[in-house]
């Protein structure tokens, strides 16, 4: 964000700073299901405006993807899932207040912990002095690409986004077996050899939602490889490109609920996703270097854009099929009614 | 003024995991506490007059960057957190479909 | 902002942003006053297809020559493409449902 004055600066900030809180207590008086979504969803959009000004344009479009878009979509069909519409909640009984006296104590001794830390926005700070500057001044020369926020995230600290990835895989495969797809369901409902069918009643829905697709993916491909020059990245494009599929299934009417095929293909392209990771990272070593050494793939700098390239796409990959294929278990659950206990 | 701000969220998060009896409402609550922890770092790593640490080589003496570090680690933690946010919500389907209810005090009730 | 010294440039853009944000607030007003949801959707419509698009278009001409004003351009026409499809389907299942009054 350019830098107007540090008036201008301050005043913009603190007004959606100020709209948190307002949020937040609005989401703990609310007793309507739908507006706790919709107050979410606001929450994470006024998140990505302040990571903006904040000088973090990473973090901003990918909690802007994530958070309104993702977060907002898996809460509403859990709500739907659960059929819950209205809360019923009492206030003012003995353990809401004892913990309500409990927080503002533990308020207070954060604030007073905060009062320690360096000035806001302070060069000096330890935060920004000793490895920060190491990294900001040492990516042109050790590395070659501009953007330091993906030389850390690829390079620098290669293997801790080895371990992200396994972590999104992993909760891709808890949440498709816990929505377990393979039990049987009401025969009547379920065509073995048909496809999904996703019909709307207006057209123009039809229409645009699909016209919005190539556009979508021409999109998503830009961030995925303008991630060494500008912000962007595996995290972003997946994270993208999951939420406009997940708007394509949203504004659609399923007629038929054989998502299996998709499932399964989705959960077999997350592996594709880690594998292509880890693939390349045993490859450098195979090849004479340590582990996650991109150096070592042609002795020069080239190897470090390479090598960031290529695992920016298994990333993406992952990202994006275990977004999507946890929202469309969620869709199948919806849609499906198993044979099962009445409770 | 931004780590007065995470305060009161953190403290507003914790509040509606605590007070309310509805348990999608408890992980919303955690997922205003995990935003708040969010905005403390990458407020840590602000620096006034600094731009997004794109670095070009021939503006590297001066020019103020933000710090790099707090962005990268929040990046990933965004990510991660949606990932609890979804393996969550997929229990508490879970436990619809099983009880019937998501009201805590009713699954109380059921277990005893 | 980067004013360049055109002062032209300066109040075409400036008066098209202020024509912008008027037509928001006018939906705005519109939103909080109208009595029923469907009429409600109706007026908050109006910031969808005149009040933002405006507003980006002066932001456009501040820009310059620039790859930046056609992001800007493609992201006016996402909007005008996406928002009154948006707008239609909530009307449209507002309509059809069967089932009880209208949460607000």
């Amino acid at each position: 964000m350019i830098e107007l004055g540090l008036s201008l600066d301050v005043i913009l900030e603190s007004f959606f700073l100020l709209l948190l809180p307002i949020l937040a207590v609005a989401i703990l008086f609310s007793e309507n299901m739908a507006a706790i979504a919709i107050m979410s969803c606001v929450f994470s959009m006024v998140m990505a405006v302040i990571y903006l000004l904040l000088a973090a344009p990473d973090v901003a479009m990918t909690e802007s993807a994530i958070g309104a878009a993702i977060s907002t979509a898996i809460l509403i069909k859990s709500m739907q899932l659960t059929q819950s519409r209205i809360l019923s909640d009492k206030f003012f009984c003995l353990a809401n207040i004892i913990s309500f006296f409990a927080l503002l104590f533990f308020g207070a001794m954060m604030i007073y912990g905060f009062a320690d830390l360096p000035d806001y926005g302070q060069g000096s700070a330890p935060v920004n002095s000793y490895i920060s500057k190491d990294y900001i001044k040492n990516t042109p020369s050790e590395i070659g690409i501009a953007s330091s926020v993906a030389a850390i995230l690829a390079s620098y600290r290669g293997f801790d986004t080895l371990g992200e990835t396994l972590v999104i895989m992993v909760a891709g495969l808890v949440v498709y077996f816990v929505m377990n797809i393979e039990r049987p369901v009401q025969v009547d409902l379920l065509d073995e050899k048909a496809e999904a069918v996703y019909e709307n009643k207006i057209w123009m829905t039809d229409y645009i939602r699909t016209m919005l697709l190539p556009v979508s993916l021409i999109l998503a491909f830009y961030i995925q490889v303008h991630g060494e020059i500008s912000p962007g990245g595996g995290f972003q494009a997946g994270s993208v490109l999951s939420s406009i599929f997940i708007f394509y299934f949203v504004v659609a009417d399923i007629k038929s609920i054989n998502f299996h095929k998709m499932i399964k293909t989705l959960l077999k392209l997350s592996f594709v996703g880690f594998l292509i990771y880890l693939l390349m990272a045993i490859y450098t070593a195979v090849i004479g270097g340590y582990f996650l050494e991109y150096y070592a793939i042609t002795g020069t700098l080239l190897g470090h854009k390479i090598g960031i390239f290529i695992i920016e796409i298994g990333v993406g990959i992952t990202v994006f099929s275990v977004m999507l294929m946890i929202f469309l278990l969620f869709e199948y659950k919806l849609q499906s009614k198993p044979i099962t206990r009445s409770t | 003024m931004n780590y007065v701000i995470v305060a009161i969220l953190l403290v507003l998060g914790l509040l509606i995991l605590l007070t309310t009896k509805n348990l999608i409402k408890k992980i919303v609550g955690l997922g205003i506490f995990q935003t708040a922890i969010l905005l403390f770092y990458i407020s840590l790593g602000r620096v006034h007059g600094g731009v997004p640490p794109i670095v070009e080589a021939k503006h590297l003496e001066d020019q103020l960057y933000s710090s790099p570090l707090p962005q990268v680690l929040m990046l990933t933690a965004i990510v991660v957190g949606i990932a609890t946010f979804a393996v969550a919500m997929s229990l508490v389907s879970k436990i619809n479909q099983e009880f019937g209810t998501i009201n805590e005090d009713e699954i109380h009730e059921q277990l005893k | 902002m980067n004013f360049e010294d055109l002062w032209s440039l300066n109040i075409l853009a400036s008066a098209l942003m202020l024509m912008g944000m008027f037509f928001i607030i006018t939906a705005v007003v519109g939103l909080i006053r109208f009595p029923d949801f469907l009429t409600k959707i109706h007026a908050i419509s109006i910031s969808d297809s005149l009040g933002v698009p405006l507003f980006l278009c002066g932001a456009m001409l501040l820009n310059g020559y620039n790859l930046a004003t056609l992001k800007i351009a493609i992201i006016i026409l996402l909007i005008y493409l996406v928002n009154p499809m948006i707008t239609m389907e909530i009307g449209s299942y507002f309509i059809n449902k069967k089932s009880e009054g209208s949460d607000d």
